[in-house]
C-alpha cells in the first residue's frame, strides 16, 4: 500500500513539473518584440503581373478565404470567392485590362450614338455543351443580370431595351447616357450563360445542385458542399492566348486565416488571394512560396452603419462612434504597414490614379484634405472626450452598438476589438458580433441579414477604378448598398449628372459637390486601405497581382515559371 | 470524460442487482432493459432537444420575408411551412422526417441538411476513429507499464493525473505551437485529398482529441492490470516460475481485457462531443464544426439534425455496451469481485 | 475516473497498515493551489497591474517583459491582467455548477435510495434521459434556447452533472440505508427526514465533497470548451476559455504567450482540484 502513497506523491511532482515545462515553452516560443516586422514597402509591391507562366501544370490547389460561394451564378457573385469562380468559368463581353482599359472578348463593340450600344458577337464561341453562343444567350444573359432580384439590377437603370438585331448581334439602348455601363460589361454584370441550360436550371441556377453552363477557360466538373470543387480545364475554349495552363483546380473552402497560412507554408496549398493581413508576419518568412502584395488596388476596410434605425439612428451618436477610432493606428497595428489611413468614404485609390487627368484629382485631393484634416485627430484622448460629450448629447446611454465581422479572419477580429476598446474609451458599448461567411456575406447585401446589427466592418473593392461605382451604389435610393436608406436629391442628382458625362474634370466637381453633402451624415467611413495581398508556391508565374484578378479568368493564366 | 466512467463502473453495479430475477421473467426484462428503455430514452431526448431549439429567439419569417412585409404575407408564409401549428405536432412532423432520413432544409446554405451533414460526417468519423485508435494503442500500453512496473508506475501516474486535466481545445493549441509553428511537421487545412492525406491532417486534431482519454484509459487499465496482477492465481503461477510475459498473456491481459475494453469503446462515444470543440479549433469540415457554426447561424434544422445524430450515437453505444457486459456478467461477476474492489 | 473506481468498491478493502491521522502532504499541497487560485480571482483588482480591458494600439503582441510579465495580447492588453481578471469568471462559473449539481444530485440521491420502489424507478428514467446526453451538447443547446453567456451553460452544465453525482452518491448510500445503525435509528423512532439528513447524509458527506472538487474540474473544462467555441463568455470580458479562442491567430505568428497561459490555468486548476478531490475521496473510502 505503500506503493499508493508513493505514486500520488510522484504524480503530484509530476503534475507541477509538468506545468512548469509548458511555462517555459510559452516563454522560449513568444517573439520578443510584436511590431518589429518590416512594412510593405514599395520595394515589396508587384504591380501587375508576378512571373511568368512558361510552361503548364497537372493541377492547382487554390483556396477561397471567404469560403464556399453562395451562388455561382454571375449577376450575384459580387463577392471575392464567388467572383473569382465565375470569372474562370464564364466570359464577359468584353475584356478589363490590368490597368482598368476595355478590350473586346466575346464581343466588340461600337457606340453609335450616347444612346445606343452595339455588340457584335465573335463566331465561333462554344459553351461547355458543344452550343455555339449566340445572341439570345446574351439578350437573356443581360436581362437576368438586370432582373429587379439580382445584386446588380440597379446598374441597369438606364438600359431602355436590350435586343437581337441579329443571330450574332445584340443593341442596347439607354434612356439616358450611362459612362459606366460600358465598363461593368467587362466584369462579372455582363457575363454570358446559354439560356437553355439556364431555363432548365430554374432556381437551381448557379447553385451546387444547378451548377451553370459557360464557355470559360475552366469548366465546373465538381462541386461538394462543404469541401471543395474541382475545374477542368476547357479544351475547344476560343481564345488560345487564355487557354488554361493548369489541366485541373482543386478550389477549397477553409476560411479561416489561421489554417490557410498553415496549409500554404506546408505546400497543401499553391495559393490563394484575399490572404488576412494577420498572417503577414508568418508567410512572409516562408521559403516554399511568395507574399506578394499587388498594386495598383482597390482594396479597403470600410465600416458602415447597417441599418436606418437603432442606435446609430441619431446622426450624433454616429459621429462620436467614428470619432473613437485611431485610423493611422488601425493602418500600422493591423496591417503590419500594408495599408495606409483613409479619412473619407471614398477611398484615395479611387481617385488617385491613372484613368483620372491632374485637374480632377486636384479637385479630388483638395476636398480630401480637409476631410484629413478633420479627421486626423480622431481616436486620440482628446476626442474619446468630445466622442463622450456629443454621444450623450445625441440621446446616447449606453445602449449595446452591434457591430458585426466576420468569424474566422484573424485581423478583422483584431480590428473589431481596437474599435471596441477605443469605443469604451468614449463610454460606447460596442458589442462584437462574428457572422459565418455564408451570413455575413448575405448581410453585406440583403437588409434582412442585417437586421440587430448596426455596425458592419469588412473588406469591400472597386470594380472601376472610379469613386462613380460605390458612391453610386450607396446613395441611390432603394439600392442594396444603401444600408441606411439615405436620400438627398442633390446628392442623387450630382451623381446622376456623373453618371451621364464622359468628362472626367466635370465628374470630379459633382462627386466632390456629392461628398460635402454625405460625408457629415456618416453612413460609412472607409478606414484605411490596401494592396492585394496574395501568397504562390515557388515554381509558379503568371499570377495576376492586383486586386484587377477578379475580373480575369486568375486561375487559368497561372503555370509553371520553368 | 464524466459521461463514462461512472456508467461504466455503475452498470456493473446494476447488473448485480438484476441478477435475482427468475428466468422466465428474464427474457421480458431484457427486452425492456435493451430495446424499449433506450427507445424510450431517445424518444425523451429528441423531445428536450427539439424543445431547446424551439425556445430560440428570433423569427425565422423575418427572414425569408425581410421586415417590410405585411402581417397578411407572414401568416401566409407561416401556414405554407407549418409553423403556426402546436409545438408537439411540429416536433413529431420533424421526428417522423428525421427517423427516414428527411432533415429539412438549411435556412443558411438553402440545401438540404442531409447532403450538408454527409460529407462532413465522414471526417468527424475519421477523426473519432483515429482517436480512438490512438485512445486504445496508447492508453492500454500505458497502463500495461504503469501496472506491471513499479518503476515506471510514479511517471505514468503523473501523466495521467495531468493528462486527464487537459482539454481538448488546449492540446490543440499546444500541439500547434509546437508541432505545426515551430517544427513544420503538420498541416492545418481541412480535410485532405485522398486517405492518406487526410490522415496526416487529422493526425494533429486526433491526438488534441485522444489525450484526456488516452489518461483516464491508462488510468483504468493499469488499475486492472495490476490488481490482476496481485491475484491470487497469478501469484501461484509466478510460484510456478512461469515467466513474466507469459504472466501478462495468459492471465492478466485476458481478464483485465473486460473492464479495459468497456472503457475504451465508451470513451469514444464520448470523442464524439469532444469533437465539436477540437474541429472548430482545427477549422476541420466535421459535424462539429458545422454545429457550431449552425448555433451561431440559427440554422435550426441543422442544429436539430445534428444533435439527434450525437444523441444517437451515445444512447446506442452506452446501451450495446450494457448488453456485452451483461452477456459476459457471469465471468463479470468474479471478475467484479477482483477487479473493481 | 480512477476516482469513481474506487468509489464503487465496497467497504471490505480496509488498507492494512495505513496511518489514519497522519497529514496529507499532497493534498495539503492541492488545496493550497486550489485556494490561491481563488484568491487570485477575488483579489484581481488588486493584484493585477493593468485594466483587463485597456488596449493599446502600440504595444501589441509583445512577449514579456518587465513591464509585461507575460506579454500582450493582440489588442496590447496584458495577458497576466487578464489571467487574474478572467480567474473570476473562470472559477465561478464551475463553482456555481458544482453547487447547483451537487445539491441536487445529492437530494436526488438521497431520495431514491431512501423511497426506493417506483419513485426510485422513475427518478432513474428521468436520469437516463439526462445521461443521453453529452454534457457538452447539453450546454450547446442550451445556448441555442438562451442565447450565449455564462448563465446558461451554468445551468445546463448543473442540470446535465446531475445524473453522475445522483449515481455515485446513491450507490454509497444505498450501501449505507442497509447498516445496522440506520435500523437502530428507526426503531428509535427518528423521522425519515431526520435519519436521513442527520446520519445518512453525515456519514457520505466527505463523499459528497470528494465528487463535489471532481466536478469543479470537469465543470471548469465544459464551460471553457463553451467559451472557447463562442457559446459562452464573449469577448472582450477576460476569461480562460475566451483567451485560449482570442490567442489563436497570435499563436500561429509564433506569439503564444495568451493562448498557452490561459490554457496552463485551466490544466493547474483542474489537477489541484482533481488530486484534492481524490485525495478527499480516499480519506473517505478509508473511513468506512
Amino acid at each position: 500500500m505503500n506503493r499508493h502513497r508513493t505514486e500520488r506523491l510522484s504524480r503530484g511532482w509530476a503534475a507541477c513539473a509538468a506545468v512548469a515545462a509548458l511555462a517555459t515553452l510559452a516563454a522560449a516560443c513568444s517573439s520578443s518584440s510584436g511590431s518589429a516586422t518590416p512594412a510593405a514597402t514599395s520595394a515589396n509591391l508587384v504591380v501587375g503581373t508576378y512571373g511568368a507562366a512558361k510552361g503548364n501544370l497537372s493541377s492547382l490547389t487554390w483556396d477561397l478565404p471567404y469560403g464556399e460561394p453562395n451562388t455561382i451564378d454571375p449577376p450575384n457573385t459580387a463577392f471575392y470567392n464567388s467572383s473569382l469562380i465565375a470569372a474562370n468559368l464564364c466570359d464577359p463581353l468584353l475584356r478589363l485590362n490590368p490597368n482598368y482599359s476595355i478590350s473586346p472578348n466575346v464581343a466588340v463593340y461600337r457606340q453609335p450614338n450616347p444612346l445606343t450600344l452595339v455588340f457584335n458577337l465573335r463566331s465561333g464561341v462554344k459553351f461547355w455543351d458543344g452550343s455555339p453562343m449566340t445572341s439570345a444567350d446574351v439578350v437573356w444573359s443581360l436581362q437576368h443580370s438586370a432582373s429587379p432580384s439580382t445584386a446588380v439590377a440597379f446598374l441597369y437603370a438606364n438600359v431602355k431595351s436590350i435586343t437581337a438585331t441579329g443571330p450574332l448581334q445584340v443593341t442596347v439602348k439607354f434612356k439616358r447616357p450611362d459612362s459606366l455601363f460600358l465598363f461593368e460589361m467587362a466584369t462579372f454584370v455582363g457575363m454570358v450563360q446559354e439560356k437553355r441550360f439556364a431555363e432548365r436550371a430554374g432556381s437551381k441556377l448557379g447553385s451546387a445542385a444547378g451548377k451553370i453552363m459557360c464557355s470559360g477557360p475552366y469548366e465546373l466538373t465538381s462541386w461538394t458542399p462543404g469541401t471543395g470543387m474541382t475545374l477542368t480545364a476547357n479544351p475547344h475554349y476560343w481564345s488560345p492566348p487564355g487557354l488554361a495552363h493548369s489541366h485541373t483546380v482543386h478550389i477549397e473552402f477553409d476560411t479561416n486565416s489561421t489554417s490557410i497560412a498553415q496549409a500554404l507554408i506546408a505546400g497543401q496549398l499553391n495559393g490563394a488571394y484575399e490572404i488576412s493581413p494577420a498572417t503577414i508576419p508568418r508567410l512572409r518568412s516562408a521559403d516554399n512560396g511568395k507574399l506578394i502584395f499587388g498594386a495598383p488596388s482597390q482594396l479597403y476596410l470600410t465600416l458602415s452603419v447597417a441599418r436606418p434605425t437603432g442606435v446609430l439612428a441619431s446622426p450624433d451618436v454616429r459621429k462620436a462612434m467614428f470619432m473613437t477610432i485611431n485610423r493611422a493606428a488601425l493602418a500600422k497595428a493591423a496591417y503590419f504597414g500594408a495599408a495606409i489611413p483613409n479619412y473619407t468614404q471614398m477611398n484615395v485609390g479611387s481617385w488617385k490614379n491613372g484613368s483620372w487627368p491632374a485637374a480632377a484629382q486636384k479637385i479630388f485631393s483638395t476636398a480630401y484634405a480637409g476631410f484629413e484634416r478633420q479627421k486626423k485627430s480622431w481616436g486620440t484622448p482628446a476626442a474619446f472626450a468630445a466622442a463622450k460629450k456629443l454621444a450623450s448629447a445625441g440621446g446616447y446611454h449606453g445602449q449595446p452598438i452591434v457591430l458585426a465581422t466576420l468569424a474566422g479572419d484573424a485581423t478583422l477580429a483584431q480590428v473589431a476589438g481596437l474599435i471596441q476598446g477605443w469605443a469604451r474609451e468614449a463610454g460606447l458599448n460596442v458589442q462584437i458580433k462574428p457572422m459565418q461567411p455564408l451570413a455575413y456575406s448575405n448581410a453585406s447585401y440583403n437588409a434582412k441579414y442585417r437586421a440587430g446589427l448596426d455596425l458592419l466592418i469588412g473588406v469591400t473593392f472597386n470594380n472601376a477604378p472610379s469613386p462613380l461605382e460605390p458612391i453610386g451604389l450607396a446613395y441611390s435610393p432603394g439600392n442594396p448598398y444603401n444600408y441606411t436608406n439615405y436620400h438627398n436629391p442633390k446628392v442623387v442628382a450630382d451623381i446622376n449628372a456623373s453618371h451621364a458625362t464622359s468628362n472626367l474634370v466635370e465628374q470630379a466637381r459633382l462627386l466632390t459637390a456629392a461628398q460635402a453633402i454625405y460625408e457629415p451624415a456618416y453612413n460609412s467611413q472607409t478606414l484605411v486601405q490596401f494592396n492585394e495581398i496574395m501568397f504562390l508556391t515557388n515554381g509558379l508565374g503568371g499570377a495576376t497581382t492586383s486586386f484587377a484578378y477578379m475580373n480575369e479568368p486568375s486561375l487559368a493564366l497561372i503555370g509553371s515559371a520553368k | 470524460m464524466l459521461s463514462t466512467a461512472p456508467t461504466a463502473v455503475l452498470s456493473l453495479v446494476h447488473g448485480r442487482t438484476e441478477n435475482g430475477l427468475i428466468r422466465g421473467a428474464a427474457m421480458l426484462s431484457h427486452v425492456r432493459r435493451w430495446i424499449v428503455a433506450p427507445l424510450a430514452t431517445l424518444l425523451a431526448a429528441s423531445f428536450v432537444l427539439y424543445t431547446a431549439v424551439w425556445l430560440q429567439p428570433g423569427n425565422p419569417l423575418t427572414l425569408l420575408l425581410g421586415t417590410k412585409a405585411s402581417p397578411a404575407q407572414y401568416r401566409y408564409l407561416a401556414h405554407k411551412l407549418g409553423l403556426d401549428r402546436p409545438m408537439p405536432v411540429r416536433y413529431w412532423d420533424w421526428l417522423t422526417n428525421a427517423v427516414h432520413g428527411n432533415f429539412g432544409t438549411s435556412l443558411v446554405y438553402k440545401q438540404s441538411v442531409a447532403s450538408l451533414i454527409a460529407p462532413r460526417l465522414l471526417t468527424t468519423l475519421l477523426l473519432v476513429g483515429y482517436a480512438g485508435v490512438i485512445i486504445t494503442v496508447l492508453g492500454v500500453t500505458l497502463g500495461i507499464i504503469g501496472g506491471m512496473s513499479p518503476r515506471a508506475a510514479p511517471y505514468t501516474a503523473g501523466l495521467n493525473g495531468l493528462g486527464v486535466a487537459i482539454p481538448g481545445f488546449v492540446a490543440a493549441e499546444a500541439l500547434t505551437a509546437v508541432f505545426a509553428v515551430k517544427l513544420g511537421w503538420f498541416p492545418v487545412l481541412g480535410t485532405g485529398q485522398g486517405l492518406a492525406g487526410r490522415l496526416q491532417h487529422l493526425t494533429l486534431p486526433a491526438f488534441a482529441l485522444a489525450i484526456a482519454s488516452i489518461a483516464y484509459v491508462s488510468q483504468i487499465t493499469r488499475a486492472a492490470v495490476s490488481v490482476e496482477e496481485q491475484s491470487p492465481h497469478v501469484e501461484t503461477a509466478r510460484g510456478r516460475g512461469l515467466a513474466g510475459p507469459r504472466i501478462l498473456r495468459r492471465h492478466v491481459l485476458r481478464n483485465a481485457a473486460i473492464p479495459i475494453m468497456t472503457v475504451s469503446a465508451l470513451t469514444v462515444a464520448g470523442l464524439l462531443a469532444g469533437a465539436i470543440v477540437v474541429e472548430y479549433a482545427f477549422g476541420l469540415g466535421g459535424i462539429g464544426s458545422l454545429l457550431v457554426q449552425s448555433v451561431s447561424d440559427k440554422d435550426s434544422n441543422v442544429v436539430l439534425a445534428i444533435g439527434l445524430i450525437l444523441v444517437l450515437v451515445f444512447v446506442m453505444t452506452t446501451t450495446v455496451l450494457d448488453f456485452l457486459q451483461h452477456l459476459l456478467d457471469p465471468r463479470l461477476r468474479l471478475r467484479t469481485a477482483a477487479s473493481w474492489h | 475516473m480512477a476516482l469513481t473506481a474506487r468509489l464503487a468498491r465496497g467497504p471490505a478493502l480496509l488498507r492494512a497498515g495505513e496511518p489514519r491521522d497522519k497529514p496529507d502532504v499532497i493534498a495539503v499541497i492541492a488545496g493550497c493551489v486550489c485556494a490561491a487560485l481563488l484568491a487570485a480571482a477575488i483579489f484581481a483588482p488588486l493584484i493585477a497591474p493593468y485594466q483587463p480591458d485597456t488596449i493599446d494600439a502600440t504595444a501589441i503582441n509583445q512577449g514579456p517583459s518587465a513591464a509585461h510579465l507575460l506579454g500582450t495580447d493582440s489588442l496590447g492588453r496584458d495577458i497576466l491582467t487578464r489571467l487574474l481578471y478572467g480567474a473570476r469568471l473562470s472559477l465561478l462559473g464551475p463553482a456555481l455548477v458544482t453547487l447547483l449539481s451537487t445539491t441536487l444530485g445529492t437530494a436526488v440521491a438521497i431520495a431514491g435510495s431512501w423511497l426506493g420502489g417506483t419513485a426510485d424507478r422513475i427518478m432513474a428514467r428521468l436520469l437516463d434521459v439526462l445521461f443521453a446526453f453529452p454534457s457538452i451538447l447539453f450546454a450547446v443547446l442550451a445556448v441555442v434556447a438562451f442565447g450565449t453567456g455564462l448563465l446558461a451553460p451554468v445551468v445546463a452544465l448543473s442540470v446535465a452533472y446531475t445524473p453522475y453525482i445522483a449515481r455515485v452518491i446513491r450507490s454509497a448510500a444505498v450501501h449505507e440505508r442497509q447498516l445496522p445503525y440506520i435500523e437502530a435509528c428507526q426503531l428509535l423512532g427518528y423521522s425519515s427526514w431526520r435519519t436521513a439528513v442527520n446520519h445518512l447524509l453525515r456519514n457520505v458527506r466527505l463523499l459528497i465533497v470528494a465528487q463535489a472538487t471532481i466536478t469543479f474540474g470537469y465543470a471548469l473544462l465544459d464551460l471553457a470548451a463553451i467559451s472557447f467555441i463562442g457559446l459562452g463568455v464573449q469577448p472582450p470580458t477576460a476569461d480562460w476559455g475566451v483567451m485560449v479562442s482570442e490567442g489563436d491567430s497570435a499563436l500561429l505568428n509564433g506569439y503564444v504567450a495568451e493562448s498557452l497561459a490561459a490554457g496552463a490555468a485551466i490544466v493547474l486548476t483542474v489537477v489541484a482540484f482533481n488530486v484534492l478531490g481524490e485525495r478527499l475521496a480516499a480519506r473517505s473510502q478509508g473511513r468506512q
